[in-house]
C-alpha cells in the first residue's frame, strides 16, 4: 500500500534527518512510530502524506507519489496532525463540508466514535477544549475509513479516561483494509494496541518489526529481584522494582513493554537489531 | 475521476470554501455597506467613480492577501493541502471568489448602501425618504471602466501571488513590492514613451520636409494619436499577460508548497 524506497530527507544540506529509509506499510495493521523528540517522526508522517518532499528516494502510495497530491490519493489517506485548527462551525456542518471528500465516510461510525468519547454535537467547534477538539477530530478521522490513517501524537491533550476511550476507538476503527500509523513518544498510550513497531533513531529506522516477532525474539522482565535481570541487554530501576529485556531463549512469549524496548534499542542498537536479522 | 478538475469535487470544495469564509465575509460586507452608505449620505446621495472603485479595490486586495490564511499557520496549511481536491480546484475557488464573487457582492453592497443612505438622510433631515431607482447614486465612468477592470484583475492576481510568497504580513509586504514594481514600470514606460515619441517625430520630420506647415501639423497629430492607441493596446496586453503570469506563479507556488516541521 505505502512503500518507502531509499528515502532521504534533510532540512539543511548534508545534515540528514532521515537517511535511506526503506519500509512498507501494509493493510491491516496498527503501526507505532516511536522516536525521541526531534528524531523525525512528524517529518516522516508529512513525507508519507505528501506534505514534504524527499530529497532522495521515493515514497509511493499504491504506485503514486504522495507529493503529487492527487485528489483520489488524498481521499484515501487522512492525517491527524499534532496541531490543528477547527472552523467556528457546528459539528454537523464540519462533517457535512468535509465528509464529501471521503467516499467511505460513515456518519454512523462517526456517531459511534462520538459516543465512545462521550462527545456532544456542539454548535461551535472552536469553543471547546483542546482535548475535546482532538476527540472530534479523531472521531472524524476514524469515520473517514481511509485506507491510510496517520496520527501525530494523538493522545496529547487527552485526559486519562480519554486515552482508554482512544484505544477503544482505534480497536473499533481497525479492519483488514486499513492501516493506522500512530506517531508518539508516549509509548504507554499505545501499549496493547499496536501490531508493528517502527523505531526512528539516529536518522534511520532502527526497528521495523511486528510485536509478535518482538515477543518471539525478546523476553521482557518485570521483577523486584535484581538477580532475575541476568542476561539482560538492558535493565532499569523503577519505583516498582526492575525492568529489563533479554534474548528470548525459552520460547515463552512475554507482553512487549514498549518503553523498555525503546530504551533498550536506543542504548544498545546493534545488540537488539542483530536479534532480528 | 479526473485528477485536475471534477465538477462534483469542485462543488464540494466550493461549498467548504463558502462555509469557511461566510462569517468573515458577511462581517466585512456589513462594514463596507456602512462605509458606502455614509459616503453616499454625505455626498448628496451619490458616490463618485473614484471612491467607489477605490473601496472595491481595497476590499479585493485585502481579501486576496487573506489567501495566506490557508498557508499560515502550519496547521491551516496542512488542512488546506490535504483536502482531497486538486490544487487547481483550490486555486480556482479563490480566483472565482476574487474575480467574480467579490465584485458581485460589492454591487449588492452598493445597492443596499444606496437605500441605507436615503434612509439616513431622511432620518437626519427629518423629511420623508426619497426613494430612487436602483444604482441611482452610482456614477460610472465608462472611459475608465476597462482600465479599472484590467488593473483590478491584475492587482488582485498580484496580491494572490503575494499571499503564496509572503505568508506573514502579506498585505504589507505585497503592497511595498507592488509600489516598488509600479515605480520601476512607470520609469521604464516613461523612458520608452519619450524615446518612441522622439523617434517618431524625427521620422515624421524627415519624411515631410517638402510638406507645408499645415501638413506637418496634421501628420504630428496622427502620429500622436497612433502612439496613444499603441500604448493603450500595449497596456491592455501587458496587463492581461501580467494577470495570467501572477496566477500561474501563484498556482505553481501552491503545488510546490511544503510543510516545514522546524518552523512553527
Amino acid at each position: 500500500m505505502l512503500k518507502v524506497e531509499e528515502m532521504t530527507f534533510s532540512y539543511k544540506r548534508n545534515e540528514y534527518l532521515l537517511n535511506r529509509l526503506n519500509f512498507d506499510i501494509t493493510p491491516g495493521g496498527v503501526y507505532g512510530l516511536l522516536g525521541k523528540n526531534g528524531s523525525g517522526k512528524s517529518t516522516l508522517l508529512y513525507l508519507m502524506t505528501g506534505l514534504m518532499f524527499p530529497k532522495i528516494g521515493h515514497i509511493y502510495i499504491d504506485g503514486i507519489e504522495p507529493r503529487k497530491r492527487l485528489p483520489d490519493m488524498l481521499s484515501q489517506l487522512y492525517l491527524l496532525p499534532e496541531e490543528y485548527d477547527l472552523p467556528a462551525t457546528s459539528v454537523d456542518e464540519f462533517v457535512k463540508r468535509n465528509a464529501a471528500f471521503y467516499p467511505r465516510f460513515s456518519r454512523e461510525d462517526f456517531d459511534r466514535y462520538m459516543d465512545i468519547f462521550d462527545l456532544e454535537s456542539v454548535k461551535n467547534m472552536q469553543r471547546v477544549s483542546m482535548g475535546q477538539k482532538k476527540k472530534y477530530l479523531v472521531s472524524f478521522a476514524l469515520a473517514t475509513n481511509t485506507a491510510l490513517l496517520f496520527m501525530d501524537e494523538p493522545t496529547n491533550g487527552m485526559d486519562i479516561p480519554s486515552k482508554s476511550q482512544f484505544r477503544k476507538a482505534i480497536a473499533l476503527g481497525m479492519n483488514d483494509e486499513r492501516s493506522i500509523v500512530i506517531s508518539t513518544h508516549q509509548v504507554r498510550d499505545l501499549e496493547s494496541m499496536i501490531d508493528r513497531v517502527l523505531i526512528l533513531h539516529n536518522h534511520s529506522m532502527l526497528l521495523n518489526e511486528s510485536t509478535l516477532r518482538i515477543a518471539e525474539k525478546l523476553e521482557f522482565v518485570n521483577t523486584t529481584d535484581k538477580e532475575e535481570l541476568d542476561g539482560c541487554i538492558y535493565s532499569a530501576f523503577t519505583p516498582a522494582g526492575f525492568v529489563g529485556v533479554r534474548p528470548n531463549t525459552t520460547g515463552a512469549e512475554t507482553p512487549v513493554d514498549l518503553e523498555v524496548l525503546f530504551n533498550a534499542i536506543i542504548t544498545n542498537p546493534e545488540t537488539i537489531t542483530n536479534r532480528f536479522v | 475521476m479526473n485528477q485536475i478538475f471534477s465538477p462534483a469535487r469542485f462543488g464540494a470544495y466550493a461549498m467548504r470554501f463558502v462555509s469557511q469564509k461566510s462569517k468573515n465575509c458577511l462581517l466585512m460586507y456589513v462594514v463596507v455597506t456602512g462605509v458606502l452608505a455614509i459616503l453616499m449620505a454625505l455626498g448628496g446621495q451619490s458616490i463618485d467613480f473614484f471612491p467607489m472603485t477605490a473601496i472595491l479595490f481595497i476590499v479585493a486586495v485585502v481579501e486576496a492577501s487573506r489567501f495566506s490564511n490557508n498557508i499560515e499557520p502550519r496547521s491551516m496549511k496542512i488542512g488546506f493541502l490535504l483536502v482531497p481536491a486538486s490544487q487547481f480546484e483550490k486555486m480556482l475557488a479563490s480566483v472565482l471568489y476574487l474575480f467574480i464573487a467579490v465584485p458581485l457582492l460589492y454591487i449588492v453592497a452598493l445597492l443596499v448602501a444606496q437605500y441605507v443612505a436615503m434612509f439616513l438622510v431622511a432620518l437626519f433631515t427629518l423629511t420623508p425618504p426619497q426613494w430612487a431607482a436602483p444604482f441611482h447614486a452610482v456614477t460610472i465612468n465608462s472611459d475608465m471602466l476597462p482600465w479599472f477592470c484590467l488593473s483590478y484583475y491584475s492587482s488582485v492576481s498580484f496580491y494572490l501571488m503575494g499571499a503564496t510568497i509572503w505568508t506573514r504580513n502579506t498585505f504589507l509586504k505585497t503592497t511595498v513590492v507592488n509600489l516598488l514594481l509600479g515605480f520601476v514600470i512607470l520609469i521604464i514606460i516613461s523612458i520608452s514613451a519619450m524615446a518612441f515619441t522622439l523617434q517618431s517625430d524625427i521620422f515624421t520630420a524627415l519624411g515631410s520636409i517638402s510638406y507645408t506647415n499645415d501638413n506637418i501639423s496634421r501628420l504630428s497629430q496622427n502620429v500622436r494619436y497612433d502612439i496613444e492607441s499603441v500604448f493603450v493596446t500595449f497596456g491592455y496586453i501587458v496587463s492581461i499577460l501580467f494577470t495570467i503570469g501572477y496566477l500561474v506563479i501563484a498556482y505553481l507556488r501552491i503545488t510546490e508548497l511544503e510543510v516545514n516541521e522546524t518552523k512553527r
